[in-house]
């Protein structure tokens, strides 16, 4: 990875550790999604195993919105979008670098659901070896829908309404290839009689994670053409 | 933008009707039942139709993909039309397909969806990413702009049509495969009715895109003259 992403990357995260704005209300909502997931189902509906891994997914895909929307919204509202623009190094170093740092964010808050989940839901997330494999699915997930989240991102900046075009735009690239593997995943990781084997969704995860950044690097300069 | 001259057009209109025509007749009268292996033989007449506005939908959204390309290439506008016009056309014979497929699934397997097949699951996705691909160019005002991004995002929508198409050579499910197997599964007299629906329905795309690109002339070019008199374009 260029320096230059790492430096942009670097300087979201100083921004936004400076304010938390972001941060805060992708916390905040995580909450709120999962306690509306808590009081909307019940014990008649198979109990949390059956709730757990596609409610924990529409809460990372959700907040995760927020940060992929605040990454350019901030600096076109701020009118630095363009400064951006002029520094030092290819344009796909300014994709890099806020997709780094929406991944970082992003995965703080799937934390933070991840231990609000279990204790909302008096959840047992098992053993280590669950918890790996968890991450491993978490992190390759939040790659692909960050991957592709981004390029979008970059592209409902200059449309009016863009905070409805954002999931609108991104909802349907992701939910096949990204949530629907990932929630199989979970599931079978979480599974209450032990874990499945997960190979066939981690290898689609791993394709699409990598389908959706060689896209986005190739596609990345027309977007953001000014 | 320079479209096609209107006789050519009516001209392939009227090449495309009566294949069309020929199409309805072959599959409903010349085309055998399939002998087994099927709850209800003769809805599977529909098939014919199914695939060949499938087949045409799968078509119209790889054109948009390639103008799309073409047109961040180029930036010439006329591909930028070409690239909304195949996908706005595709959209409809997408929702043709899903329709067709619906009234035959509910002959054959009683229900009208099926939301744990992959290849029905696949193609619901298509829809919604080129109902959005529409949805994206009604929110951006600047003319080179919404051309620009809206190109970009037809790219990214074609990921999704190689994984519709072979959705049910992937996962084996409910939806049935024909092709995979040629004429092998497929007797002569069904064989030879799909090809004249499929070549019916290319003509008829071809003559509803050619409409829309000239559609879209005609409103660009009001564009332009309400930009020269001073008008907002929105209003």
């Amino acid at each position: 990875m260029p320096s230059t992403a790492l430096l942009i990357a670097a300087k979201d995260l100083r921004a936004e550790f400076r304010t938390k704005r972001t941060l805060n209300s992708m916390l905040i909502f995580s909450v709120m999604v999962i306690l509306a997931f808590r009081f909307a189902f019940t014990a008649g509906d198979g109990g949390p195993a059956m709730v757990a891994p596609s409610a924990l997914w529409i809460t990372f895909i959700l907040a995760g919105m927020f940060a992929l929307s605040a990454s350019f919204s901030k600096e076109k509202d701020q009118e630095t979008f363009q400064s951006l623009l002029l520094c030092p190094g290819s344009r796909t170093s300014i994709y890099l670098g806020k997709m780094l740092s929406s991944f970082i964010l992003i995965t703080m808050v799937e934390l933070f659901s991840i231990v609000a989940m279990a204790v909302f839901f008096e959840y047992d997330f098992g053993g280590p070896e669950r918890l790996a494999w968890l991450a491993v699915v978490v992190v390759l997930g939040t790659l692909g829908f960050v991957g592709v989240g981004t390029l979008v991102a970059a592209m409902t900046m200059n449309t009016q309404m863009r905070e409805v075009m954002l999931p609108v735009l991104v909802l349907p690239l992701v939910v096949f290839t990204i949530i629907m593997p990932a929630v199989t995943a979970t599931a079978k990781v979480l599974g209450e009689a032990g874990m499945a084997d997960v190979g066939a969704e981690v290898r689609l995860l791993l394709t699409f994670a990598l389908v959706y950044i060689i896209a986005a690097l190739l596609l990345f300069d027309y977007v953001i053409e000014e | 933008m320079v479209g096609v001259p209107r006789k050519h057009r009516l001209a392939l209109l009227v090449v495309a009707l009566p294949v069309m025509m020929l199409a309805i007749y072959m599959a409903l009268v010349y085309a055998p039942s399939p002998a087994q292996g099927f709850a209800a033989p003769d809805a599977q007449r529909i098939f014919h139709f199914h695939v060949a506005v499938a087949w045409t939908s799968y078509v119209a959204f790889i054109v948009t993909a390639v103008a799309s390309v073409v047109y961040l290439r180029t930036r010439s506008e006329k591909f930028d039309t070409l690239a909304l016009s195949s996908a706005e056309i595709g959209l409809m014979f997408c929702t043709a397909a899903i329709i067709t497929g619906s009234i035959w699934a509910r002959a054959e397997w009683g229900t009208f969806w099926r939301w744990e097949d992959m290849k029905l699951f696949m193609t619901l996705v298509l829809w919604l990413v080129y109902l959005s691909y529409i949805g994206v160019r009604g929110m951006i005002q600047a003319r080179e702009t919404r051309a620009r991004v809206s190109a970009v995002f037809g790219v990214l929508g074609i990921l999704c049509v190689p994984l519709s198409f072979s959705a049910n050579r992937i996962w084996a499910q409910f939806h049935p495969t024909v092709l995979v197997t040629s004429t092998g599964s497929l007797q002569p007299g069904m064989l030879h009715a799909l090809i004249v629906a499929v070549v019916a329905m290319t003509l008829f795309y071809i003559y509803l895109v050619l409409e829309r690109v000239e559609l879209e002339g005609l409103h660009l070019r009001l564009e332009d003259l309400k930009e020269e008199m001073g008008d907002d374009p929105d209003e």
